[in-house]
């Protein structure tokens, strides 16, 4: 019997003796007298003894503090005239209709006596339980701090490790005993879906990012870098930084989630040159980019430099690629207003896309719709195009050189390289394999989801796609099955299909599909703003970014640069000698540079 | 003695002595004693009631010294004992021991009404504040005492000290962190609390308008001029208003909570006020009877709705000034921001209201009150009355759920603030709203509140299941271990920890709820006034 039970009896039992202390005083009185009180409009001895037992119950359960020693007797005996009142409702008002089958209110006449008795009864139950606890040695249970008896560690601070560890806390919640550590290169998970509204400026970078801290109570989040994972060791080393002292983790049971990498297929000069567009930093330096290419041509007098300056090259029409071009693109030719001497006609946005259609996951009228509806904005499309290499300000396509000081790469990605240390199954990619309990092949105690996995989709035959409502899934579901083989019960199998996909094209433009319906233009950016700001996380800042969209309406984006390139661009040559800022707005719109 | 030891010597004078409780235990039983015998009437002699009076305060003072640390607790806490003294005492032991009966029928209870009112509202009214105020002046003379010792003993140790190095190594000391409010708490207290004084007696003469209510009031300084009665009607709420700023500042934790201490302070003042002051000045007789109080429903009525306008505005105003000046401070914020836990406890208190709604919804099936609710919207329907029933249940639910915001708290605390909020609504809801909705005039009648007893009941089982429900949903996903961070911890005890009086004002506020209207019903009406 557990010690929550034995307190309950000891209580219920103080219910009963309260209750026949009531009893005797009622048949202390004379028969004879007067509106005497009677045991029978108590529902008889039974019937006040079976409310004392529950008052004693109901006592033991809601007021804990009394039976643990942290109550005054005061406030012991106050607490148990309320529960006596609540004694009073329920057996009057509602088991009393029950029991005797009558639609009648107890009338007020009648009502009070029990309310007395039940309130009597309360307060002995109250005091019986407070001296009870003293000197009866109830002995209050005791607030032990668990000792953490297996450690489940999750690799990957994105969408599918947060969900897997979230999971984790909630179905290991009455388990104290289980250790959960998410491991995260930051401290933050990135609402990806709106990476390019920062780029853009829409909405502030922290806004889209929370705090993985405020995501759990329980869950221990450890910023690092994971440096080696040793499955024999059942243990996992990180590091704060490259200059940090290594630490290590135990685990019994592991989930990996480390997302994936931009993939620039071995291109060097790509890799070196290229911006990528995978993290909140990436996104924060592109707008700075963005701002300081705008500063720069500004006060270039040279029309190709400026050129080079104002031009900004994407690689990739998927979904990364052409939101973040349309972002872009509304950026860029909203700061032109606030630079005299550059002309809109100067700035340039290009897409180039392996294929002869942009955004290929989507069907090809919403491909083609995209791709309309950018180039009235602007865009220019170079399709059926690769991307062969760059330069600090120049972007190769083959034989043809586009000057730019901006090239950001979203064409390719691939697994995180620590799984290619793990030693275990990978597929040609370099994903896990795994089967459909999102168990590592082979490995047992070895769980994962996200990007970094091969998972058979059961509702198409192939595998699941990486995207975030993939993840998101599966990582639900891998903190399930590990909290369930730690609780001794079944595990599930991953099926999810997916319901559509949404893919912003700028200003109150987008694209959507969603369980085979397509969508475009203004509906569909209303959809995606919605979806978006419901699935982005927090209240908080679900509140900041949709305060971010309606200042928006109102004010012009920002562009104050947070960053300052002046020191790492080792490529500006000054060559000529000094010559003199424009002065006239008209002139410089007049194309007539200075 | 070292200079060093007689420098930080602090007099040990928080704790009150054995023998100092009985003594002032004694003259406070003696003083309330005093205070309620003029008015009551007793089934026993002066003496012996005075000689109870003392023994009654000594046990006040030896059990709850400890307890009663601020005004405002020393009072309800007082409430409470005088409401137990009445029917362990008057209703339970006396009876037995004379009779051989109990008085626990209502009609026993009834003859013994003069007595409720002597022993707890005014015994327990004057033996409350007077201990805590003989208590204030023993300890402000001891520490004047102690200081003049301390002064005399540091000068001496001091010249002895002077020849000798002392040479102390310098320790370190985290500070200790106090963050302040733009204005002192107690200042904060009177203006807000004289703020709610006004807007509660703005709302009281409004509900009130149907009478000659400022001549009525003007009376008491002889005069029957309306402009006059309007001064001393304001008047007479800024100084409830202020001193319920004052007595009860310290144990205010969220509006929920000041509201039914308002409750509390409004059914005080109506003890002072149109049963006691408001006959006194009028140089009529003062009476605590069934009939008198019975005449005084109304206004019973006005000032409890008074009390609660006050302790809202009280604590909202208050939680106003929290967010906007304490909890938006870096070194209090909590880890879960006012906003999310506003939206999560908005939508739990609206599910445990559609409980809560389902539970009422049995009694007003028993007494076929759903037509009545169907007519809120101009429909004859049960099942219109029901849906509507339920959306407004809801609505109070959510109301609860903010006003009543804890993140923390026991299972028993929550039921015993829905019950109180259940009250509430009793009160404003049944007998002023809904009336006022279906254009019937507000009846605040001692008839009106005999009928509307079985409304009573239905929404104090409403606020039952609505504080179960709540505190189940608001506690569902608490880890086991730990459950609570760093800053969280200073930050629940700040906000969230129950008022040391919370559980006498549960059984003030609910048992006297019940009580009186149960008291109150029948018998001969007599006229009576507000205040």
């Amino acid at each position: 019997m557990t010690p929550r039970v034995q307190r309950l009896l000891v209580t219920a039992s103080i219910g009963v003796l309260a209750a026949s202390i009531v009893a005797g005083l009622i048949s202390l009185q004379q028969p004879a007298a007067t509106n005497a009180v009677s045991l029978a409009s108590l529902g008889g001895l039974a019937g006040i003894l079976v409310v004392g037992a529950l008052v004693g119950v109901v006592f033991g359960v809601v007021f804990s503090d009394v039976v643990k020693d942290t109550a005054h007797m005061a406030q012991s005996l106050a607490k148990g005239a309320v529960i006596g009142v609540v004694g009073w409702l329920i057996a009057d008002f509602i088991a009393r209709p029950v029991f005797t089958q009558t639609a009648e209110v107890v009338s007020r006449e009648i009502a009070f006596a029990p309310l007395l008795a039940y309130g009597f009864v309360g307060v002995l139950v109250g005091l019986g339980t407070h001296v009870s606890r003293r000197w009866l040695a109830v002995e209050p249970e005791q607030q032990l701090i668990p000792e953490i008896s297996s450690r489940v560690v999750v690799i990957g601070g994105g969408y599918a490790g947060v969900t897997a560890a979230q999971v984790l806390e909630r179905e290991l919640a009455h388990d104290p005993t289980v250790g959960i550590f998410l491991i995260s290169q930051t401290n933050y998970l990135v609402h990806t879906p709106m990476l390019s509204e920062v780029s853009s400026s829409a909405v502030n970078p922290q806004d889209i990012s929370p705090p993985l801290r405020n995501f759990f109570k329980r869950v221990q989040v450890v910023q690092g870098t994971v440096k080696n994972v040793s499955m024999d060791g059942q243990q996992v080393t990180l590091a704060a930084d490259a200059r940090s002292p290594e630490r290590t983790l135990a685990f019994d049971q592991l989930i990996l989630a480390p997302g994936g990498v931009p993939n620039f297929f071995g291109n060097d000069s790509v890799a070196k040159h290229a911006f990528t567009f995978k993290s909140l930093s990436d996104a924060m330096c592109l707008r700075n980019q963005l701002i300081d290419c705008f500063e720069r041509a500004d006060l270039e007098p040279d029309e190709a430099k400026r050129r080079e300056l104002l031009t900004f090259v994407v690689a990739g029409g998927g979904f990364a690629g052409v939101e973040l071009i349309g972002g872009l693109n509304d950026f860029a030719r909203g700061m032109v207003s606030y630079y005299p001497n550059i002309a809109a006609d100067e700035v340039s946005l290009i897409l180039v896309h392996a294929r002869d259609q942009i955004l290929p996951e989507l069907s090809a009228s919403l491909g083609e719709y995209a791709q309309d509806k950018l180039e009235q904005r602007g865009v220019t499309f170079k399709l059926n195009a690769r991307v062969t290499g760059a330069e600090a300000n120049a972007v190769l396509i083959g034989d043809e050189r586009i000057p730019s000081r901006t090239f950001v790469w979203t064409a390719g990605n691939k697994p995180s390289p620590i799984l290619e240390t793990l030693g275990l199954p990978l597929n040609k990619r370099g994903q896990l394999e795994l089967d459909t309990e999102l168990r590592v092949v082979g490995v047992p105690g070895v769980w994962a989801a996200g990007d970094c996995a091969q998972i058979p989709d059961l509702t198409t035959g192939g595998m699941c796609p990486p995207t975030a409502q993939h993840a998101l899934r599966e990582g639900k579901l891998a903190g399930y099955n590990v909290a369930a083989s730690l609780k001794g019960k079944p595990i599930k199998t991953f099926k999810y299909k997916s319901v559509g996909s949404l893919a912003s094209l700028g200003h109150q433009l987008a694209v959507a599909e969603v369980m085979g319906v397509r969508f475009s233009g203004f509906f569909a950016w209303f959809m995606w703003r919605a979806i978006y700001l419901i699935k982005l996380p927090t209240f908080q800042k679900q509140l900041r970014v949709g305060l971010d969209w309606w200042l928006d309406v109102f004010f012009p984006p920002d562009i104050v640069q947070t960053i300052d390139f002046s020191n790492t661009s080792d490529d500006v040559q000054v060559t000529t000698s000094p010559q003199p800022i424009a002065e006239s707005t008209a002139v410089a719109r007049s194309g007539a540079k200075v | 003695m070292s200079a060093l030891a007689s420098s930080t010597y602090q007099p040990q004078l928080m704790s009150t002595t054995l023998r100092e409780r009985v003594v002032l235990g004694a003259i406070t039983g003696l003083l309330a004693g005093l205070a309620s015998s003029f008015l009551g009437q007793f089934p026993v002699g002066i003496w012996v009631y005075l000689l109870i009076s003392i023994v009654l305060g000594i046990k006040f003072a030896w059990g709850m010294d400890t307890l009663a640390t601020t005004p405002g607790t020393a009072l309800v806490w007082a409430q409470a004992y005088g409401l137990a003294a009445w029917v362990v005492l008057w209703l339970t032991l006396y009876p037995l021991a004379a009779e051989r009966r109990l008085a626990w029928d209502i009609e026993a209870a009834r003859a013994n009404f003069g007595l409720l009112l002597a022993q707890s509202l005014a015994f327990g009214i004057v033996l409350g504040l007077s201990y805590v105020f003989a208590r204030w002046l023993w300890r402000s003379w001891q520490i004047r005492q102690a200081e003049t010792d301390s002064t005399i003993s540091k000068t001496s140790s001091q010249s002895e000290a002077s020849s000798q190095e002392v040479t102390t190594s310098p320790v370190i000391t985290p500070p200790t962190i106090t963050p302040q409010g733009i204005v002192a708490p107690r200042v904060q207290a009177l203006i807000v609390g004289g703020l709610g004084g006004l807007v509660g007696s703005w709302l009281f003469a409004r509900g009130i308008q149907t009478v000659a209510f400022y001549p009525l009031v003007a009376e008491l300084v002889g005069s029957e001029a309306a402009s006059v009665g309007r001064l001393l009607h304001y008047l007479i709420g800024l100084i409830i208003g202020l001193s319920f700023g004052f007595l009860f500042y310290k144990d205010l934790r969220n509006v929920g909570a000041s509201l039914v201490w308002g409750i509390n302070y409004g059914l005080v003042w109506w003890l002072l006020g149109p049963l006691t002051l408001f006959p006194w000045f009028l140089g009529n007789p003062v009476e605590w009877s069934l009939e008198v109080a019975q005449g005084a429903t109304q206004g019973l009525i006005a000032h409890l709705l008074y009390g609660s306008v006050l302790g809202f505005f009280y604590g909202f105003i208050n939680r106003i000034w929290r967010l906007l000046f304490i909890d938006s401070d870096p070194l209090q914020r909590s880890s879960e921001s006012a906003g999310a836990r506003g939206a999560k406890f908005l939508l739990y208190g609206q599910l445990a209201g559609i409980v809560g709604g389902v539970l009422f919804t049995l009694v007003t099936i028993q007494a076929g009150m759903l037509r009545g609710t169907a007519q809120l919207l101009g429909m004859q329907s049960a099942g219109a009355g029901l849906v509507i029933h339920l959306i407004v249940a809801m609505i109070i639910g959510s109301s609860y759920g903010v006003l009543f915001e804890r993140r923390e708290t026991r299972l028993g605390s929550s039921i015993a603030w829905g019950l109180s909020y259940g009250f509430f609504w009793w009160l404003l809801g049944s007998l002023t709203l809904f009336p006022a909705f279906l254009r019937l005039p507000v009846d605040w009648s001692n008839e009106a509140v005999s009928a509307g007893y079985v409304s009573l009941v239905g929404h104090l089982l409403y606020g039952l299941a609505l504080g179960v429900l709540f505190q189940v949903l608001s506690s569902r996903r608490r880890p086991a271990a730990p459950t609570l961070r760093g800053r969280d911890i200073v930050n629940q005890r700040l906000v969230t920890n129950e008022s040391p009086a919370s559980a006498a004002l549960w059984v003030v506020v609910i048992l006297l709820g019940v009580m009186l209207p149960l008291l109150l019903a029948g018998g001969v009406v007599i006229g009576g006034g507000y205040y």
